[in-house]
């Protein structure tokens, strides 16, 4: 690889360390990691990935900024509000580096069109915020042979493990979604800003060690922490015998949608 | 008797209960929203009447998260 | 008078990219060029898809706000044949034609180059037309006419080929004086006419613009000569063309270059090319006569009387500086002059010869040069013409809106209904409106300023309201721009937010405040700081609580609107397309081909090809080029990446292989023929912001075995150490390293690093000031 003088000085942090280096670099300007979100969680991610040079981008969503998302959102400026999440990303995605390249979907992930998009990923992240897309991506990914991080935050709480082929997926924890009845549409749900950051940057952190090949996933781990106590913990999960999409005998076998809560579809 | 939950060690009272007893006497306000992580394996929630706690078992519950409400924080370990 | 006839010159070079247009739109209809790649093509000249598929809108220059009778007469007639039946007079001093199918474009835009007109430039990152104050020439107020140079300057960029793929749109404006009613500080390139010792000239704004981040220009020169006024463009042109930002879509306007480099840079690099040419006098605009005189046709003279008659003299002529002429305005509805109305009206009007039309801001057609005599004759015209609003107050047509989601893509709300609902409640209301003749309600659909909500006194830019999950169409308020004191324009800044259902009646209890105050207040800036900004606060926070759908739906479908308010058909900008998404067709097309190379049964030889041709093509646009053949992309490839030492010369027989069309030998060379499309992407992500090449060192691979040198002499903690490990990355085990290092910190830390991470040090020298290290890869 030849890094151009400006790349040697943006990355010239990476390239000190030894698990990085030159070559570790160059991984990541060759790695394309996808964005599942361009809210809380996945604001962070996208500036981090975008800042660390991971050369292809993609993120996915389809609302628009709202007045509402800035309080945590922070790729999002008030200056943006009414605009596509994915274009105001990018924008700021390419003003933190313009090395990289950004693919955005104004989209949502639903059954007919995850399996497409994410198959041109190496890594793929989740930063939605309900149900049926961390299920959904969950099944995809697990059927595609596709590692990705799963992330959730709520009021002062976040969680967050990450899948490998081979190792303990999500419905292995949950084996379905919760009811319906018990979950509240999201509107109603707080959240303290600052934890999508905390959440985030864990979620970034995995992906840039997954492509690096360095230390150690949070693959059957899940990391928990509280952040009025302060408390990280991780308990470790196992791979379940009986999971219905990564057993060996899977019940499910192709993807379902389930039902969004109003609230996801277009109106954040 | 003495278990451990979510990473702390609890005295309980009780000489026997279940698994759904346990959610009812933690307080846990949505049982829906929890998987219950039983010496190491996830228990079938069809299981929670039937598989009763003893002595030194470490549990922990794992909520969904995101999406979801509850009025308290579920993860004030 | 004989010699005007045209308020600009077409280029003749134009008429050659008619037909590379024509072909362009034959390939598009025939599923050949990607919709993306066509947009950018379309868009530059003057087409816009509308919100329904296939369907467009085509923006017709008209320098200096200007367009003959005849001229007009034909976009009526377009708009008949081909379109909604109507002329729109757009806030870009313009007109449009709107509705016309794909199939019909060309021949709209050959039938508007009959009479002169052009829609070049209509869109796109390109020169776009050139506005002024729509009563220079006739004011008796004016500096002096600028019209005559917004021509001759127009007709110079027109022909000037580097006006057609900058980074970004480029506007400019001419005002005539300071009341800058071609608000030249919020346009790019703006022009304020102005005398000092006698000369004529212009104070220069730069760099303002309205949209989504709007910014208000910043004074360039206090005075320039008005002999000038190309020189000045020329240098701005240039050095945008070369440092604006053409990889972000988002920020590449010419304001947003003034901020990255911030005053002092902008004007350095400004006066780099301003400095090259200033002296040129062959440069100087040419400028044509431009005669504002009264032709008397010499027809009979109508004679009407009566109070509504003088009403619409008081409301809506005006005397011109030139003794027994006037100027007329026309208030339009919603910007449209029907089709079968123009012709009555240019008819009458290309009697008093070819200078008497012009467009202006407000969406409104202006007339002059009439003999005061023939105003009975006006009158009786445009009284018996149905769609305009001169029986109403100029309040009323002053009133500014986008097209908004009627027909743009980008659109949330609906202005042009709630214009119409505003207009409803004000006329039928007891509102003196008279009073308010100068008072600017402005409303643009989206967060994109097309309906100049920035400089409004009363503004409104749509957003989604939401109440219980359910959508419903709301609009930002803002209020206080500051137009017409140079130097010191301000943009209206957002007060609050409301519901569209609501604005009509907000509207009307905010103007039966202010208007029987407004003669005690200097302007209505001092009446929104002393009490009015308060009241539009208060009369939101009255309409803050919608009604839930259930309870009155109504509040839920947007005037004008057939169902409730959804963003499903919401899509992306049209007018930002440019040279960055040509790129990205030919970067995915690569992909595409690349993987369907990799399919069972694959045609290795024709996907290669396509690959082949997409990596040749991706980058020409970087440097101008436009190819009409794929043995010309080939060629121009070969010639300005190949021979250029951009691209190793190792491809070049590959891409001679395919400029002979010799596809059946492309599988021979599949590993060549990828390395080069990988080469090729490489290049463009070395690129700046600016699309130019950076670093063209051609990456020359280490010798595997002898000792390597490099000289990290000057170069600080810890770039050495970072170069040093890059260096080390590209030697094989065992293979050894010099480098020079600088005394102090340099010797102290970089081969303690070196070691640290498991390499030899095999030698440290001190030879003079510097040392001499000699490191054995690990
Ligand atoms: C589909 C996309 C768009 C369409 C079809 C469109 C169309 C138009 C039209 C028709 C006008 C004249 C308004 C009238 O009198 O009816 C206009 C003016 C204008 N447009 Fe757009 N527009 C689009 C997007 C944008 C965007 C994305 C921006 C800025 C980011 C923008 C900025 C402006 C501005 C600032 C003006 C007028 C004010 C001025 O003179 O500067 N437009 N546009
Ligand atoms: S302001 Fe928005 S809605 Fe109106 S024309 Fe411009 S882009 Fe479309
Ligand atoms: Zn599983």
């Amino acid at each position: 690889m030849n890094f151009t003088d400006d790349q040697i000085e943006r990355y010239s942090r990476h390239i000190l360390l030894k698990e990085v280096g030159g070559a570790g670099q160059e991984k990541l300007l060759k790695a394309k990691v996808l964005i599942i979100g361009a809210g809380g969680l996945g604001a962070p991610i996208a500036l981090y990935l975008a800042a660390a040079g991971v050369g292809t981008l993609g993120i996915i969503d389809g609302d628009r900024v709202d007045l509402s998302n800035l309080q945590r959102q922070v790729i999002h400026f008030t200056a943006d509000v009414g605009v596509p999440k994915v274009e105001s990303a990018k924008d700021k995605m390419l003003q933190i580096n313009p090395d990289i390249n950004v693919i955005t979907y104004q989209d949502i992930v639903y059954s007919k069109n995850i399996l497409d998009i994410i198959k041109d990923y190496d890594f793929i992240i989740d930063g939605t915020d309900n149900f049926s897309a961390k299920f959904l991506i969950n099944d995809a990914c697990v059927m595609a042979k596709k590692p990705y991080s799963h992330g959730g935050i709520l009021r002062f709480d976040g969680q967050t493990f990450t899948h490998t082929p081979g190792h303990a997926c999500y419905r292995c924890v949950f084996k379905e979604p919760p009811p319906k009845n018990a979950v509240p549409t999201c509107s109603q749900a707080g959240v303290l800003g600052a934890i999508a950051g905390m959440l985030g940057t864990v979620q970034a952190t995995e992906a840039l060690k997954y492509i690096l090949g360095i230390g150690d996933l949070l693959t059957d781990r899940l990391l928990m922490f509280n952040a009025l106590k302060m408390n990280f913990r991780s308990v470790n999960l196992k791979k379940n015998p009986n999971c219905p999409i990564c057993s060996a005998t899977p019940t499910i076998t192709e993807l379902v949608d389930g039902e969004l809560p109003v609230c996801d579809l277009k109106a954040h | 008797m003495i278990i451990t939950i979510n990473g702390q060690s609890e005295t309980l009272d009780q000489a026997t209960l279940s698994i759904a007893d346990l959610l009812k006497i933690k307080n846990v306000e949505m049982p829906e929203m929890v998987s219950v992580e039983y010496n190491g394996d996830i228990l079938d929630r069809s299981v929670f009447n039937s598989t009763s706690v003893k002595d030194g078992d470490v549990i922990e519950f794992l909520y969904f998260m995101g999406g979801g409400r509850h009025s308290r924080s579920v993860y004030e370990f | 008078m004989a010699t005007f006839t045209k308020f600009y010159e077409t280029a003749p070079v134009l008429l050659d990219e008619l037909v590379q247009f024509e072909a362009d739109i034959a390939e598009f209809v025939a599923g050949k060029i990607d919709p993306v790649k066509f947009k950018a093509i379309r868009v530059a000249h003057g087409v816009y898809e509308q919100r329904q598929p296939h369907t467009y809108m085509i923006r017709i220059r008209c320098a200096a706000c200007g367009i003959t009778p005849a001229q007009l007469i034909r976009c009526a007639e377009i708009g008949q044949k081909y379109g909604s039946g109507e002329v729109h007079f757009t806030t870009r001093s313009e007109v449009q034609v709107h509705d016309v199918l794909i199939e019909n474009v060309m021949t709209v835009i050959r039938e508007l180059l009959e009479v002169g007109l052009s829609t070049r430039g209509g869109g796109g990152n390109t020169i776009r037309n050139i506005l002024t104050s729509p009563d220079s020439g006739i004011s008796s107020e004016e500096v002096f006419d600028v019209d005559p140079y917004a021509m001759a300057l127009s007709t110079r960029m027109v022909n000037e080929e580097d006006s057609w793929n900058l980074p970004r749109k480029f506007k400019i404006a001419f005002s005539h004086n300071a009341q800058d009613t071609a608000y030249t500080q919020s346009t790019c390139l703006g022009y304020l006419a102005k005398i000092q010792d006698g000369q004529k000239g212009f104070e220069v704004y730069c760099a303002g613009g309205m949209g989504a981040k709007p910014m208000v220009g910043h004074l360039l020169f206090d005075f320039i000569p008005d002999t000038k006024a190309y020189h000045v463009t020329r240098a701005l042109k240039t050095m945008f063309d070369k440092h604006g930002n053409r990889r972000n879509r988002y920020a590449n306007r010419l304001k947003f270059l003034w901020k990255k480099l911030e005053r002092d840079e902008f004007v350095r690099l400004f006066h780099e090319e301003y400095d090259k040419i200033k002296d040129d006098e062959s440069l100087n605009l040419v400028l044509a006569g431009l005669p504002n005189e009264a032709k008397d046709p010499g027809i009979a003279v109508e004679t009407v009387s009566g109070p509504d008659f003088e009403t619409w003299k008081t409301r809506y002529v005006v005397a011109q500086k030139q003794p027994g002429l006037a100027s007329i305005k026309l208030p339009l509805v919603l910007g449209d002059l029907l089709s079968d109305e123009a012709r009555a009206i240019c008819d009458f009007l290309a009697l008093f010869g070819d200078n008497t039309i012009r467009c202006d801001r407000a969406q409104n057609m202006r007339i002059r040069n009439i003999p005061a005599k023939y105003l009975g004759n006006l009158y009786t015209i445009i009284f018996g013409m149905k769609h305009h609003l001169a029986k109403h107050a100029p309040f009323i047509g002053n009133m500014i809106n986008c097209t908004g989601a009627q027909t743009c893509k980008l659109g949330i709300c609906l202005p042009r209904g709630l214009s119409t609902a505003i207009r409803d409640r004000l006329i039928n209301s007891d509102l003196d409106l008279d009073q308010i003749d100068d008072l600017r309600v402005n409303m643009s659909g989206c967060p994109n300023t097309c309906g100049m909500h920035h400089i409004a006194d009363v503004g409104f830019f749509g957003k989604v309201g939401r109440k219980d999950g359910d959508m419903y169409p709301a609009y930002n308020v803002l209020a206080g721009a500051r137009i017409g004191i140079p130097g010191q324009t301000e943009y209206a800044q957002k007060v609050d937010e409301i519901s569209a259902k609501d604005i009509p009646t907000f509207m009307h209890d905010l103007l039966q405040d202010y208007i029987p105050k407004k003669a005690k207040y200097e302007s209505f800036n001092a009446y929104l700081d002393t009490e009015g900004r308060a009241l539009i606060k208060s009369l939101c926070d009255q309409f803050r609580d919608v009604p839930s759908f259930a309870q009155n739906p109504e509040y839920y479908t947007d005037w004008g609107a057939k169902k409730k308010l959804s963003l499903d058909e919401l899509g992306t900008a049209e007018c930002s397309a440019g040279m960055f998404d040509m790129i990205e067709v030919d970067e995915k097309s690569i992909k595409t081909h690349r993987k369907a190379l990799e399919v069972d049964g694959a045609d290795v030889a024709s996907e290669l090809y396509q690959i082949l041709f997409a990596a040749s093509r991706m980058l020409l646009v970087t440097r101008g080029l436009d190819s009409k053949t794929d043995e010309q992309v080939f060629e121009h490839f070969g010639k300005h990446f190949i021979e250029a030492n951009f691209i190793n010369a190792k491809f070049r027989d590959v891409v001679t292989l395919a400029k002979l069309g010799l596809k059946p030998e492309l599988p021979k060379y599949k590993d060549l023929i990828l390395e080069l499309a990988d080469a090729v992407i490489a290049l463009y992500k070395s690129m700046d912001d600016s699309l130019k090449f950076r670093s063209t060192e051609a990456p020359a691979a280490e010798a595997a075995s002898t000792l390597v040198e490099k000289d990290f002499r000057g170069v600080a903690c810890p770039m050495n150490f970072v170069k040093t490990k890059l260096v080390l990355d590209t030697l094989n085990s065992g293979q050894q390293l010099k480098i020079l290092l600088d005394d102090g910190e340099p010797i102290q830390n970089v081969p303690n690093s070196v070691a640290l991470e498991g390499h030899k040090v095999l030698s440290k020298t001190q030879s003079g000031p510097h040392w001499e290290v000699v490191i054995e890869k690990k």
